[in-house]
């Protein structure tokens, strides 16, 4: 009875001083939060004031009219937050400038952010909200397939409104109102593979993490590698949570193959790319995952990295310096790199706007005629379009080395390459 | 003197039911004339969550079973209909929930059988290992099978008929799931008030007692399980067609320990602690998601932390709580997350 007592005492006063740090704790959240929100409303003009004023003078005047919602999905919780937070970043940053250069058909553009929390049912409940509750014009947004797949049918078919999903990814997306601004696998794989087979080796070993995306993309590497006259000597896949592939990094080694193409995904990639260095691969690794991030992830692991990506920092565009550099002095946090889907995510905005003024109204029908071949000019990379009856965007795509500095140095601009996607 | 008492309940329970059953059945004219239908759709789907609740309840606040992975039951269901719906195109709810209902009993009888028959059945914590491990496989196996479409699950649901009349979302979809719900309700209802009902509260309270007075631990739980797949099966079924997409998650450890959640947050062994466990927790995580979008997921774990150290009963603890004092603790049932 004591005992019970004396347990059911703690437990209260547990209770009673974890609740005293929780609500001091929401209240300083809660501070932050409003914080936070003050600061991206404030900071966005502060940051766009330099520019703002001077692009105003040029198109002619500041937009007017009720805002044009537009609805912002991605995983701001949960294991994909550092990939969500930079789509935020880029939302806000593109919005703003979209604003300060006039608006979209004189109105100004208002973000509606909801996060997936890397939960494909969350995504579900919040795509709703954005389509149902704020009737935004249109939504972008997911960042894995499996959040694609759950939100387009509550936004595109049910909701009868635009979806555009910004990120490089397996491929075959074709369903009405469903807009496909990232690299389609073609269009890395493509002038990707022959330049491995002419510059990096014959023989390939394929790796990657058991799920649609590596298997999609490995199957067309081995189709390329062996149209190409190249062998695969090795394709090995690991389930999604393991813990340790050892056993497939001693495949590598043992194949003796000379290009390990890899889609091994995070947190493994990690202990993985760093193994096959130090058991003494001396080959190159490939991939489409690679990029400014790599040596940030991998270290000294990602020196020699070979990718193909639709931008790198040392591409010679002067659009695409320009808007890293603004981005990058807005967001210092947040990364304008390719496996973030930065690029995709900034020029969807453009190519949406693009296609609602073709169409002269927000009319569903008339903006998804419209955006079949909507173009976009700054684009990071280059020029960027959609290809007419694809729902996919052509896109300048570049081969780049993963250099020891961490930047990724320019070795072939493949120049602009068309999806092959819903032909 | 117990005939009084029992009148004097259900006299209370009754009133406070009809009225609970008047308003829900309300709830879509109110907001479709405020032209709300986001609001509608996420009625509809608490609705169908509180079915999957209750039909945990029946298992772990009533029989005593408790399961770590009862999302199993209802995503069995859920690609049940998904897959007749995608891949062989049914869209007629009268053709595609009774394979759901009967395919999440058939996996429940499964589990139950493995898990209670025979002389090495298993017992307490071993249960909830046991289920926790069982959702965990049902996770892997459906993010792995290319036949269930793996980690991107069933996209593209259609919008269902019954007897080729249109189940729109909103309006329509929300009476078909107020359908659901109220077959649920009486269900357990019905059951929890019949002989089953107390035999189940007698094994939950005291099994050895209950064995020595000749009932039979093994068939009233086994008959507990399928019950509740029966149920959990019927709201797994209506959820992919009202979301448009079934996941891997919908059979996972994830939503598992959510129905969990809403059954601490509500009240367990009482028929509305169900309903009012996800409307809670659900419109409490939707407001937080949209106040504090980095925090939501503390501030929501912070209320449950406070829910179960204070109010070990749930919410629905609070009026009967008081009903109680007023009757002097004659009150039904006992039900404490301290053992006596």
């Amino acid at each position: 009875m004591s005992n019970d007592f004396t347990r059911r005492e703690a437990l209260k006063k547990l209770a009673m001083t974890t609740g005293v740090i929780g609500l001091g704790l929401s209240g300083v959240l809660a501070a932050c939060g409003d914080d936070e929100e003050t600061t991206s409303d404030t900071a966005a003009p502060s940051t766009d004031g330099a520019s703002a004023p001077a692009t105003d003078a040029s198109t002619g005047g500041a937009p007017s009219g009720d805002p044009i919602k537009v609805g912002v999905l991605t995983d701001i919780t949960g294991p994909f937050s550092v990939v969500g937070l930079s789509n935020q970043a880029i939302a806000q940053f593109t919005i703003d400038k979209i604003n300060a250069e006039g608006g979209v058909l004189g109105r100004p553009l208002e973000m509606v952010l909801v996060d997936s929390a890397t939960d494909p049912a969350i995504g579900a409940q919040v795509a709703r909200k954005l389509v149902e509750q704020d009737k935004v014009a249109m939504v972008i947004g997911g960042i894995a397939s499996n959040m694609r797949e759950a939100i387009k049918s509550v936004i595109a078919t049910r909701g009868n409104t635009m979806y555009i999903w910004p990120a490089s990814y397996e491929g075959n997306e074709c369903t009405e109102l469903v807009f496909n601004t990232g690299q389609a696998p073609n269009q890395q794989l493509d002038p990707f593979i022959p330049y491995l087979l002419e510059n990096a080796g014959k023989t390939f070993f394929l790796a990657g993490a058991d799920y649609i995306y590596p298997r999609n993309i490995l199957g067309k590497v081995r189709e390329l590698v062996e149209a190409g006259g190249g062998t695969v000597v090795g394709e090995e896949y690991y389930p999604l949570d393991a813990t340790d592939i050892s056993a497939l990094q001693n495949k590598v080694l043992s194949s003796e193959a000379e290009v390990l193409f890899s889609v091994v995904v995070l947190p493994l990639s990690i202990p993985f790319h760093k193994a096959i260095i130090d058991g003494g691969f001396t080959g190159k690794i490939a991939g489409t995952l690679f990029d400014e991030t790599s040596q940030i992830l991998f270290a000294d692991a990602a020196t020699g990295m070979l990718a193909s990506q639709d931008y790198f920092f040392s591409v010679d565009s002067p659009a695409g310096t320009e808007v890293r550099e603004a981005f990058a002095a807005a967001y210092p946090d947040a990364s304008f790199s390719s496996t973030f889907n930065t690029p995709a995510w900034y020029r969807s905005f453009y190519l949406w706007k693009n296609a609602v003024e073709t169409a002269g109204s927000l009319d569903t029908d008339a903006v998804a005629a419209a955006m079949d071949t909507a173009v976009f000019e700054g684009n990071p990379g280059g020029p960027a379009a959609m290809k007419a009856g694809t729902k996919h965007c052509s896109l300048p795509i570049f081969i780049g080395e993963v250099q020891a500095d961490g930047s990724v140095k320019e070795l072939l601009s493949a120049g602009t390459i068309d999806p092959t996607e819903c032909g | 003197m117990v005939v009084a008492r029992v009148g004097e309940r259900v006299r209370w329970s009754t009133v406070s039911t009809i009225g609970a059953f008047v308003a829900l059945g309300a709830l879509p004219i109110g907001l479709s004339a405020m032209d709300q239908s986001y609001w509608l759709q996420f009625s509809t789907r608490l609705l169908l969550l509180a079915v999957l609740a209750m039909s945990a309840d029946l298992v772990w606040g009533y029989a005593g079973i408790f399961t770590l992975g009862h999302a199993l039951l209802f995503g069995v269901g859920a690609y049940t209909t998904g897959m007749l719906a995608s891949r062989w195109g049914w869209v007629e709810l009268q053709g595609l929930i009774p394979p759901a209902i009967l395919l999440s009993g058939l996996s429940a009888f499964a589990i139950a059988i493995f898990l209670f028959a025979g002389s090495n059945r298993v017992g307490g914590i071993y249960v909830s290992l046991a289920t926790l491990a069982l959702a965990y496989a049902a996770e892997r196996l459906a993010n792995g099978w290319p036949t269930l479409g793996a980690a991107n699950g069933i996209p593209g649901l259609p919008i269902p008929l019954l007897f080729g009349y249109q189940i729109d979302l909103g309006i329509r979809f929300y009476y078909a799931a107020f359908a659901v719900f109220t077959v649920a309700f009486a269900v357990v209802v019905s059951v929890t008030r019949s002989q089953f009902g107390l035999s189940l509260l007698a094994i939950r309270d005291d099994e050895e007692r209950a064995e020595f007075l000749g009932y039979s631990r093994q068939r009233i739980q086994i008959a507990a399980l399928v019950l509740s797949g029966l149920l959990a099966g019927m709201a797994g079924g209506m959820y992919g067609l009202h979301e448009g997409f079934v996941s891997p998650g919908f059979v996972g450890v994830g939503l598992s320990t959510q129905v969990l959640l809403w059954l601490v947050l509500g009240g367990r062994g009482r028929v509305w602690g169900a309903l009012l466990g996800v409307v809670l927790l659900e419109l409490l995580g939707r407001v937080m998601q949209d106040r504090y979008p980095r925090l939501w997921p503390v501030l929501v774990g912070a209320a449950l932390l406070a829910c179960i150290t204070f109010l070990p009963d749930g919410i629905v603890s609070l009026p009967v709580r008081r009903l109680r004092e007023r009757f002097r603790g004659r009150g039904r049932m006992q039900f404490s997350g301290e053992p006596a």
